[in-house]
């Protein structure tokens, strides 16, 4: 075989790849497969999210280029974007190629795209009351106050202007 | 080829440029309200003699429908006093049947406190009172009924989402001669009685709930005071003996600042 033979068998592969790769870059983006933005910085998922981190307790956080989100190991979800928005629900929320997508260990689920990012609690979110049950008690733990009703305990939140009673799980047992 | 290649670069490129599904919907263009130009111009002069004050405060009595799980509708009331130093002080404290609340502004956070269950939280706010009362309401969630009477652009926020409103008359608040005017939109209607006066601060506001079965919040100014002898201290929040420092939830769900069809 002659030398120039095999540099064009290379040279032919070779331009087809670069005349079909924006195809492919566009049907992948399309279809939602591509997990990672050939820019880069645009996303990130779960396994190459820059400040992805998973505790010992099953909690997730991460850091997206535009906001960051994180999941708790139990019902508590927060999320900080440059708005500060926060996004409730499963209903508008899919996984697609600009964004990151975080399951957690017990049903949590958090999103960052490239304009904000978005969590889920367990459950979608964890319960509070705006009056606490009869026979509510107070308890103080690790310095903060907390209710206790019938085995549930009740950690006092604000939402919105008020004061609410948000559940939770035993903290003596954290 | 060459040109397949262009088209599918930029379909790429349209798939970048897009946003994502979940993302804050693009706010729609508004459209224009049918406000009775007598009734737009009042409105306007109330604003715009809000605006132009550096410093005020005024007293309320606010009334508010509320309806118990039996279905039976019950009235709370509350006496609110607020003091507002542009472009970044404001206090809110209001005492009434069902709680009793402190809202401070200092320029850098807003601080709440139920003084009623002694607990208080910090929420860093940007460094002037509309941007952080705006910051409050959508991160938040902040009930601020009476906040679209302190923002700067103030006849914006009031219009916002208005689709008509008319001059209803002459009418007298508390004695002072006010023109009453009404405004309607998608899910609450609206009232206002401004001083009929060159200092025309508005004298009463009241807003029906169309959505909650026509439940009503009213607010009667009992006293205002464009001049008060506002010090610093005065917005600066002290944290009572054994209160108590909790976290806030943030708001559920985002909207757009200047859309918004609910004012309480």
């Amino acid at each position: 075989m002659r030398r120039e033979d095999t540099a064009t068998q290379i040279a032919r592969p070779k331009a087809r790849l670069i005349k079909a790769l924006p195809w492919f870059l566009s049907l992948t983006m399309l279809a939602g497969l591509l997990p990672v933005s050939p820019l880069g910085s645009m996303l990130i998922n779960e396994a190459e999210a820059r400040g992805a981190a998973r505790g010992p307790r099953g909690g997730m956080a991460v850091a997206g280029p535009r906001g960051a989100a994180a999941v708790g190991p139990r019902s508590g979800a927060v999320v900080a974007t440059p708005r500060n928005y926060v996004y409730h629900g499963s209903a508008s929320v899919t996984a697609g190629p600009r964004r990151t997508y975080v399951e957690g260990p017990r049903g949590g689920e958090a999103y960052v795209g490239p304009r904000g990012a978005a969590v889920k609690g367990p459950r979608g979110g964890a319960a509070w009351v705006t009056t606490l049950p009869v026979g509510a008690r107070a308890v103080a733990i690790a310095g903060a106050t907390y209710y206790v009703a019938s085995g549930v305990y009740y950690r006092p939140v604000y939402y919105g202007s008020a004061v609410v009673y948000q559940e939770v799980e035993n903290p003596q047992e954290e | 080829m060459r040109c397949y290649a262009m088209i599918g670069i930029f379909i790429f490129f349209c798939q970048l440029m897009s946003p994502p599904a979940w993302s804050a919907a693009a706010p729609k263009k508004a459209e224009v309200p049918d406000i009775e130009p007598q009734a737009g111009a009042v409105l306007k002069q109330m604003c715009d003699y809000l605006k132009n004050l550096q410093q005020f405060s005024v007293q309320a009595e606010i009334t508010e429908d509320v309806r118990l799980t039996s279905g039976q509708k019950i009235q709370y009331g509350k006496s609110l006093e607020a003091a507002v130093r542009r472009p970044d002080r404001f206090r809110a404290e209001s005492v009434g049947d069902a709680d009793n609340r402190l809202l401070v502004y200092d320029g850098k956070t807003i601080t709440l406190l139920d003084r009623s269950k002694n607990f208080y939280t910090t929420i860093a706010a940007p460094p002037e009172i509309d941007a952080a009362l705006e910051h409050g309401v959508q991160a938040f969630n902040l009930r601020a009924p009476l906040a679209d009477l302190i923002y700067t652009e103030a006849y914006q926020y009031l219009t916002a989402g208005v689709i008509s409103g008319f001059y209803a008359g002459l009418s007298k608040v508390q004695g002072v001669p006010c023109h009453h005017l009404a405004f309607t939109q998608k899910d609450i209607d609206w009232q206002i009685w401004v001083e009929n006066s060159p200092t025309p601060a508005p004298r009463k506001f009241l807003i029906t709930d169309k959505t909650a079965q026509g439940l009503q919040f009213t607010a009667v100014f009992t006293k205002w005071d464009t001049s008060p002898q506002s010090a610093d201290a005065r917005f600066t929040f002290v944290a009572p003996e054994k209160a108590e420092k909790i976290d806030i939830l943030p708001a559920a769900a985002p909207a757009s600042p200047k859309k918004k069809e609910k004012k309480r």
